[in-house]
């Protein structure tokens, strides 16, 4: 009885502890300013309320609103950051801080918590062999959600500081990738400058042929002095690759390959940049090269427990499930306790609506994490799927949920472009005939009502219903 | 229109086929064919003039009917969440079916209510203009008749259904026979014996399983209601042009018409309600058609002048006159006494539907006025 006790005091004393040291804000390591759409949207709907109201000569509500369109909105964008502390991420702006005062909760998320860091890249512009990536981070755990959009130095430094820290199986390529490879321009520049690497200009009047491996080049002798500048070689590649770059990064690679062409690490990555340049141009040769790339690098990869995992990712972003399952079950043969090799199964299973296999390769992932929350992540997924399997009713309910929301993102995405439509109908409109200018706005304010309740819909339909 | 008419459209929207898109499409056309008039919620915590002024008014518009149309299937889907839940049975509407059939018997809503004198604004909020169908009375037995009878041979299976359309059948049937207004519609027992001879034939009807033909009777009748608006409208612009050339001859010599309009009445097709405005007065006059008589119980109100004008200024700012200047199609004033001395009323109406100083709800308003404020120079607000 006393030693229970005991325990219950102890516990509560660490939890004051704890919950203490989470109120205790220490010194910002790195910060970046959140995606700023969702306040712009926000405050083109207080605009449109703005315009309604002026019509209706409520004049100075309408100014009040324009007010705060003009005023209040973009303050809250520009405060609006993601800050880490070296221990944790959190959402600091006005909004938090009147949410914290008034509910006691701070949105915070510790490094131990992470669960995945996933990162999407978004091609902005596209200008020769060269494109504009927009990378969106988007780190979940505890069933919150952080999502950080490139943009500038702060963002680079975010990644610099925190991605390091965080573990390698939580991480997947493309923020692997951040992690490794992305840097500020200029030191780029500087590297391609000093590798003596050719101008964009060259380098598209230059044939691209490379070759990869081959008997021939197996036969050449590489010094150190070689090897060491095949390496730094790749490394400039990727960095190039990570930053759009990607004619250049080709050429980095080809230099690096005539080196060293039998690098698994290599040909791997020269298989990215492949794959990047296949998306870009959106070339099923490339697409092709880039598999056969793969391949090549998943023979020479040997028993390298690092590599065959993030081939067999790769072969599964570029849409080839049956090489991706050789190189994830090559590793799990090789290790039973690889866990991104047991995730990559269970993606592989569920793409082909294997849910048994899925739940089994969730639950060995479980069973082989390193890490509290990696182990809770698995677990939750197994759990979830194998009520999929096993409750026909709540299986059904959750291809409904996910119908409904596709049906809901595809109204999510045409509502915007019919109140765009409609209100250059109603500005049209304004000189021609004043009815057509009010079938402009009613149409622009239908389609507003829409897409307001479709993002609603959205984030009711986007969390898995519970059993 | 009266709420029977559009309960009857939407359920013989769902009778045609829509029903077939999802469970639970039947209730859901019979509610959005008749929510655009939630706003009558208004009257139970406004005024009657805040009523007036909302009635047809956001919600009988596009952004309104749009809205309705999308809230109706997520209250329905709620709702079947909750009992598949409670129950423990699969979800059983259809969401994109419901979607579908909400729209459409939606939409029938503001049409129909456009298609009579009272009018609607379609763009609000953006633009407050009233429009007007004129084509059929508010309340239309022909119509009730025609939907009436589609419905009740599909849809007089239980006992309950039976019960409620016993008694639909028993108080439209007092309604024509022995209520007043009944009495004033045209060649009344003409009309009655119709009436009853039609509720016989539909009992025969039912009996003889007529009702097997299925989705076809509602789908006839909805294709032979639009054939009845077709001929209502040809019938109301031989009316249109009677009355221009009626008002030609009614209006006062140099005077000027500005507009001239022909407005339904109780089911009589032939007989119209004429309205026309010239610059210095507004005229009402009734109208039958094919008939040569001289038009009957014409009426004639000046623009406001003098002291009426005056008087009218002193009430304008008034809520009550704003609100009912905003609704009235052809507004008339009128002094209750032009030679008082310490107070009297101006009285104000909407010449669609009554006179001055005769109360007939929100179409007439009557406001005390200082007989000594009538004295100053004003002018007839601009609508």
């Amino acid at each position: 009885m006393n030693d229970s006790k005991e325990l219950e005091s102890l516990t509560a004393i660490a939890e004051a502890n704890e919950h203490e040291a989470g109120a205790r804000s220490l010194p910002t390591v790195a910060s970046v300013r959140v995606s700023p759409r969702p306040y712009f949207a926000f405050a083109s709907v207080i605009a449109f309320l703005a315009a309604l109201l002026l019509r209706s000569e409520h004049d100075a509500w309408a100014l009040l609103l324009i007010g705060v369109a003009v005023l209040v909105v973009p303050v809250l964008a520009f405060t609006d950051r993601i800050v880490f502390d070296g221990v944790a991420i959190r959402r600091q702006s006005p909004f938090f801080l009147i949410w914290r005062a008034v509910f006691g909760r701070q949105r915070k998320l510790a490094l131990a918590d992470f669960e995945t860091v996933e990162t999407n890249a978004v091609r902005t512009l596209r200008r020769r062999g060269a494109v504009r990536y927009r990378y969106r981070t988007q780190i979940s755990g505890k069933g919150k959600d952080f999502v950080i959009a490139s943009g500038g130095e702060s963002y680079r430094r975010l990644i610099r500081e925190l991605l390091p820290l965080v573990h390698e199986d939580k991480l997947d390529t493309r923020s692997r990738d951040l992690r490794d490879y992305l840097c500020d321009p200029r030191f780029v520049n500087r590297k391609t400058q000093l590798s003596q690497l050719a101008s964009e200009d060259v380098l598209d009047a230059a044939t691209t042929a490379y070759r990869v491996g081959g008997k021939a080049a197996a036969e050449v002798q590489a010094t150190p002095q070689d090897i060491e500048r095949a390496h730094l070689l790749r490394r400039l590649g990727n960095e190039l690759r990570v930053a759009g770059r990607l004619r250049e990064a080709g050429e980095a690679f080809r230099r690096a390959l005539n080196v060293t062409p039998h690098g698994a690490w290599l040909i791997y990555d020269f298989a990215r940049l492949l794959r990047s340049q296949a998306s870009a141009q959106a070339d099923a040769r490339l697409l092709m090269r880039a598999k056969a790339a793969l391949r090549l690098a998943s023979i020479r990869a040997d028993d390298d427990l690092v590599l065959l995992p993030l081939i067999g990712e790769s072969f599964l972003e570029c849409g080839d499930a049956r090489l991706a399952r050789l190189a994830l079950q090559k590793t799990v043969d090789l290790d039973s306790g690889n866990y991104k090799a047991h995730l990559g199964l269970a993606d592989l299973a569920l793409r082909e609506g294997k849910l048994a296999h899925v739940i089994h390769q969730y639950r060995e992932a479980a069973r082989v994490a390193s890490e509290q929350s990696l182990a809770r992540y698995a677990k939750q997924e197994g759990d979830y799927y194998m009520l999929l399997n096993n409750d026909d009713e709540y299986l059904a309910s959750e291809l409904r949920r996910i119908s409904w929301l596709q049906h809901v993102t595809r109204v999510r995405r045409l509502a915007p472009r019919v109140i765009n439509l409609g209100i250059l109908t109603a500005l049209i409109g304004s000189f021609v005939d004043p009815m057509v200018s009010s079938i402009g706005w009613s149409f622009a304010s239908s389609a507003l009502i829409v897409w307001l309740l479709s993002v609603a819909l959205t984030r009711l339909l986007l969390n898995r219903s519970k059993a | 229109m009266d709420n029977l008419t559009h309960s009857l459209v939407g359920l013989a929207a769902a009778k045609s086929g829509l029903e077939k898109l999802s469970p639970g499409a039947t209730t859901l056309c019979v509610l959005a064919a008749n929510a655009p008039d939630v706003d009558v919620v208004l009257l139970a915590f406004t005024d009657r003039w805040t009523t007036l002024q909302n009635h047809r008014g956001i919600t009988h518009a596009i952004v309104g009917v749009i809205t309705l149309s999308i809230l109706l299937p997520l209250i329905f889907l709620g709702v079947d969440l909750l009992i598949s839940k409670l129950k423990r049975r699969p979800l059983r509407v259809k969401f994109g079916g419901l979607m579908l059939a909400s729209f459409l018997a939606t939409a029938t809503h503001p049409f129909l209510d456009w298609t009579n004198n009272y009018g609607l604004r379609p763009f609000l909020p953006w633009n407050s203009r009233w429009f007007y169908g004129d084509l059929v009375f508010i309340v239309d037995p022909f119509i009730w008749l025609l939907l009436g009878s589609a419905c009740f041979l599909l849809t007089t299976r239980t006992r309950v259904q039976k019960s409620i359309w016993i008694v639909i059948g028993v108080v439209s049937t007092l309604l024509i026979l022995f209520t007043p207004r009944g009495g004033n519609l045209p060649y009344p027992w003409l009309i009655r014996g119709l009436w009853i001879a039609i509720l016989i034939g539909l009992i025969v009807l039912y009996r003889t399983q007529f009702a097997s033909l299925g989705s076809r009777i509602p789908r006839a009748a909805l294709v032979l209601l639009v054939i009845y608006w077709t001929a209502l409208g040809f019938v109301h612009s031989r009316a249109l042009i009677r009355a221009r050339e009626e008002a030609e001859k009614m209006k006062s010599t140099g005077e000027t018409i500005s507009r001239v309009v022909a407005m339904p009445t109780l089911a009589n097709p032939l007989g119209w309600d004429c309205v026309f405005e010239t610059d210095k007065a507004s005229y009402r006059f009734n109208l039958k058609l094919f008939n040569d008589s001289p038009v009957s119980r014409s009426v004639r109100y000046e623009k406001p002048t003098g002291k009426t004008e005056q008087a009218l200024e002193a009430i304008s700012s008034d809520r009550r006159t704003k609100i009912f200047l905003g609704f009235a199609r052809f507004p008339v004033v009128k002094l209750a006494d032009p030679d008082c001395t310490t107070q009297t009323l101006v009285q104000l109406a909407d010449l669609r539907y009554t006179e001055p100083g005769t109360s007939r709800g929100n179409f007439s308003l009557e406001l005390p006025v200082d007989c000594t404020l009538i004295g100053a120079q004003a002018s007839w607000p601009a609508r």
